[in-house]
């Protein structure tokens, strides 16, 4: 409950269209299955003739002192208009907005605020499943992976109108199940096999590149649990079911050709980091000097997800505290989960650090381009996320434990760069970063009509319903072995 | 003949090769700093024109090194030809260090009013660097440099010998997850930040240990809690505040109602006074009463409640920056590559400091937590004061004495108690990811003086622009020994921590 609110406050946090190519997700979602009265055919098979409101969704992207004011009057505006930015071609697989598409409706803002929340209900509901079916071991498994990941960028997108959110909990949930799929017995265990199908139904079935994280996360966790017996074989037929339905999904959507040829062109524009940020002259690099300054850069991808890179269309940029604290946090966690290591987590976690850095910079190299444009940290958050949990599954006689002051340590820093992630984003969408300030009611240009709930009251109930969800999970992160048996 | 003794007893030949190994260290930690001492030309090194006409203008008596100016006056000193325009490519990231000019015959006749003949800074580290500047102002320089460097691997060596077993956990592996890079940089330079970063970074240990010992030991490092008070608020003016929290915290740490704690409770009581002195007759001391303003324009158009809430969540870039977020050199801009010495820096710091943290005793808690937030509102306050936003005025390098603190501090363990001993895979990542980030670092300083980095190439030589004229190392050559000096000095220090672990953990 408390984890909802928290994820709803996000949710409300900013406005529609706020996420990441939202136009095109959004018009992708009104289009799906046949599309509705907001989206009729357009000319070409490639264009719709959209709803007008779908115009000037995304006015404020990338213009970071310009707030959310500009969308009034466009959402409800009359007549229509033709584009070809959406998923006409099947670029994306078809799940994730076949599922938001449901929710679909002529209001634009209340269907998008209702996908949101729909997500964070999702999410909520995935995780607080899987708490009640994994075993007690696993717990903190599922807790600290998922903690230590998700802030802020994991908490923009998991609330939000973007597949990426999908992609995030599909693979993270999918890891888990599995898990517990093959670690317990009886009817649990096919409950937690039917959660795994649905991760794995969710992350390949928004994003090409989620397809191919969720088979890592099966590859891995059958590795952490394998075992030469009949009865892991037996139940490995589960995971190796749904790498087959991930590879077809992935081989159906167009954007795994991304994985050959690498992005091409139309990059994001690289985020203004804050400081003097020395980018080479167009000096135009190539081979292996590229790969090498790719390389060397390489973590600014990484830290992104801890909000080194800017929130939305790259125009919130976070304080240095939020990803300081958000980093450390991780270190944190990863490190201890580091200290304890059999040879399978061995395998596992230095499988996916080896993708994590070949990956990227073979995607960009290949592309001829350099860390900062194209490729988003937001791509890699759910293999980050599968490398936090890996890091907190412990092997069998061991246990992820913290002192008190360890604990309190990590969960303050991680309740400070919500806190203030929260109330950064909130500002940038009400009055554009031009403005400063703590009061987020002075001076707003933008809010939702008729939400009883001001943009002030929404981010101290965000943070402190984070805060509580930390104290909620106090005593199961300092739960003693010894509770467990 | 041990050797064949511990042989039969059937214990491995390690522990005779571990002595072996470890006293290599410290040549190991020379050749390291050292190889960072010839990555950078002369000037380098923030406001070095400063610093290098202080030097050479510290003994009156020397005349042909730096004379009065007969028509500026007051405020102003002749001083050797090159020495101002050391710096000349400061300005331009992709300038190299090929602009400098040398003169062939150099007698003092550039006009200069950019000295600490104006008593901004304390004297003994000019006055000390002053021995070795002569006309040749690169070899000298280059001396002042390897001589920090040795003054720094004495003072470790010589607490290494005297402090109790527990307390060279703290020594050893809090200077080394706290200097890659800018400290490293920062020693092996002729800033008097270099010996801010020695004297508080010893002088803490030095007087912890001159309380936890007895006897001749307890003597000598009183003495070497004299010799680093005495190197850090002689060098910089924050660097006496900051020996004054050192002291503070040893003190704290080391409290006990007994007449012998009483007694020797005089000598840093002392020393508190001698740093009190220096602060107090410098011209820096003002900052603390008028912070920071150099450099912006028009302040009064500034709103002091919207300065300081940037600065309040923007602060932890000030402390990132002396892992390699902030560039090193004069302006501290975004260096390519150092995201990746960055992230590894930073991961092997928080990682051990994690592990640190395990074992939190009252006094180390409340002296962390003193510590931390004087790290947090120091800047804080100086940056507010003078309606400057982070990123302006106050730099990393002010805060690395007192990290290099911290570092330490994190990694005490209870009096009495076993040092902390982290596991193989704790240690092997932290070896991994210092040796990293240490040789990208190196690299990129080098690149940065060589060429410049408007050339993106991965040979040193190749376009050279600047080299040391007569010295028989090049550029790559010189990086390589560095690099390999200071993963070597990693690894026997990491190893003798893991095997130090594994015979406690035998024997119980």
């Amino acid at each position: 409950m408390l984890a909802f609110v928290a994820l709803s406050a996000w949710a409300f946090a900013s406005p529609i269209g706020a996420g990441p190519d939202d136009d095109y997700h959004l018009i992708s979602t009104w289009c799906a299955i046949g599309g509705g009265p907001e989206c009729q055919p357009g000319t070409e098979p490639g264009t719709r003739s959209m709803d007008a409101g779908f115009r000037d969704i995304i006015c404020f992207a990338g213009k970071q002192n310009v707030s959310a004011a500009c969308q009034s009057g466009t959402l409800d505006a009359e007549g229509r208009f033709e584009t070809d930015r959406g998923n006409f071609a099947g670029e994306y697989p078809p799940v994730y907005y076949a599922v938001m598409h449901v929710f679909a409706g002529s209001d634009i803002q209340v269907s998008a605020l209702t996908m949101r929340l729909v997500n964070a209900a999702i999410f909520v509901s995935l995780t607080t499943a899987l708490f009640a079916l994994l075993p007690v071991a696993r717990r903190s498994t599922l807790f600290w992976g998922w903690l230590v990941a998700v802030i802020p960028l994991g908490m923009f997108l998991i609330p939000s109108n973007n597949p990426s959110g999908w992609a995030i909990i599909g693979v993270g949930t999918a890891f888990l199940a599995l898990l517990g799929w093959f670690e317990s017995e009886g009817r649990r265990r096919w409950a937690l096999g039917a959660l795994y199908l649905i991760g794995v139904m969710m992350a390949a079935g928004a994003r090409g590149d989620a397809g191919v994280y969720v088979v890592g996360a099966s590859v891995t966790a059958s590795i952490i649990t394998s075992a030469r017996t009949r009865e892991w074989m037996l139940r490995a037929i589960l995971p190796l079911a749904g790498i087959v339905i991930a590879v077809i999904f992935v081989a159906t959507a167009g954007q795994s050709g991304v994985g050959a040829i690498g992005f091409s062109g139309g990059g994001a524009s690289n985020p203004d980091a804050g400081g003097s940020t020395l980018t080479s002259p167009d000096a135009s690099l190539t081979g292996f000097a590229l790969a090498a300054y790719n390389l060397l850069m390489l973590p600014y991808l990484w830290t992104g997800v801890w909000g080194t890179w800017a929130l939305g269309w790259f125009d919130t940029g976070l304080p240095a505290i939020v990803p300081w604290a958000a980093v450390a946090a991780f270190i944190v966690v990863a490190f201890a989960g580091l200290g304890r290591l059999d040879w399978r987590k061995a395998i596992s976690v230095s499988g996916v650090l080896v993708v994590l850095v070949v990956l990227p910079v073979y995607v960009l190299t290949v592309g001829g381009m350099r860390v900062g444009e194209a490729l988003q940290p937001r791509y890699l958050l759910p293999l980050i996320l599968l490398l936090s949990l890996l890091l907190a599954t412990m092997p069998r006689g061991s246990e992820l434990r913290f002192t008190r002051i360890q604990t309190f340590t990590v969960l303050g820093a991680l309740a400070l760069a919500n806190l203030v992630s929260l109330q950064v984003n909130i500002r940038r969408y009400i009055t554009g970063a031009d403005q400063q300030g703590l009061n987020l009611d002075a001076g707003a240009e933008w809010w939702w009509s008729a939400f009883p709930v001001g943009p002030s009251a929404m981010w101290v109930i965000g943070a402190i319903a984070y805060v509580g969800l930390l104290a909620v999970l106090w005593p199961q992160l300092r739960r003693k072995p010894s509770a467990l048996i | 003949m041990t050797t064949t003794e511990l042989g039969k007893t059937g214990r491995p030949m390690g522990v005779a090769s571990r002595f072996r190994w470890i006293y290599l260290a410290p040549a190991l930690a020379i050749l390291a700093l050292s190889s960072w001492a010839f990555a950078s030309p002369i000037g380098a090194s923030p406001d070095d024109d400063y610093h290098l006409a202080s030097i050479w203008c510290a003994n009156e008596a020397r005349t042909d090194l730096c004379a009065p100016d007969p028509v500026n006056g007051e405020g102003w000193r002749l001083v050797l030809p090159g020495i101002t325009m050391a710096p000349c490519f400061v300005a331009d990231p992709t300038a190299s260090g090929g602009c400098q000019e040398w003169s062939s015959e150099p007698a003092p006749t550039v006009a200069a009013d950019h000295g600490n003949w104006i008593g901004a800074y304390p004297p003994v580290f000019y006055a000390a660097m002053n021995v070795f500047a002569s006309t040749d102002i690169q070899t000298s320089a280059i001396i002042m440099r390897l001589f920090n460097v040795a003054l720094l691997v004495a003072f470790v060596t010589a607490l290494a010998f005297l402090l109790p077993a527990q307390l060279k956990v703290p020594l050893i592996a809090g200077w080394l997850i706290t200097i890659v890079p800018l400290g490293a940089y920062l020693i092996a330079s002729n800033n008097p930040g270099s010996w801010a970063v020695i004297g508080v970074g010893a002088s803490w240990l030095a007087a912890l240990g001159w309380f936890r010992t007895t006897g001749r030991r307890s003597w000598a490092l009183g003495a070497l809690t004299f010799l680093a008070v005495l190197i850090a608020a002689g060098s910089r003016t924050d660097a006496a505040v900051y020996s004054i929290i050192a002291l503070g915290i040893a003190s704290f740490l080391a409290f006990e109602r007994t007449r012998t704690f009483g007694l020797k409770l005089l000598l840093p009581a002392g020393l508190v006074v001698m740093a009190a002195l220096f602060f107090r007759t410098s011209g820096y001391a003002a900052v603390a009463t008028g912070g920071l303003t150099g450099g912006i324009e028009d302040p009064a158009s500034r709103d002091p409640g919207a300065i300081l809430a940037f600065n309040l969540i923007s602060i932890p870039q000030l402390w990132t920056g002396v892992f390699g977020s902030w560039g090193l050199g004069w302006r501290m801009e975004v260096w390519p590559g150092f995201w990746m010495v960055e992230f590894a820096a930073l991961v092997v710091f928080i990682g051990l400091a994690s592990l640190g943290i395990r074992d939190m005793h009252a006094r180390k808690a409340i002296m962390t937590m003193a510590l931390v937030a004087t790290l947090f509102i120091l800047p804080l306050y100086i940056l507010t004061v003078g309606l400057s936003v982070v990123s302006e005025n106050v730099q990393p390098r002010y805060l690395v004495p007192l990290v290099v603190v911290l570092g330490g501090l994190l990694l005490l363990t209870r009096t009495g108690a076993e040092p902390m001993r982290p596991g193989p895979w704790h240690v092997i990542p932290a070896m991994v990811l210092l040796s990293g980030a240490n040789l990208i670092a190196l690299y990129t300083n080098l690149r940065r003086y060589i060429t410049g980095f408007d050339v993106e190439r991965f040979s040193l030589e190749a376009g050279s622009e600047w080299w040391w004229t007569g010295f028989p190392i090049g550029p790559t050559v010189l990086w390589l020994i560095g690099s390999a000096a200071f993963a070597a000095l990693v690894v026997v220090l990491g190893t003798a921590w893991l095997r130090d672990g594994r015979r406690q953990a035998v024997s119980v």
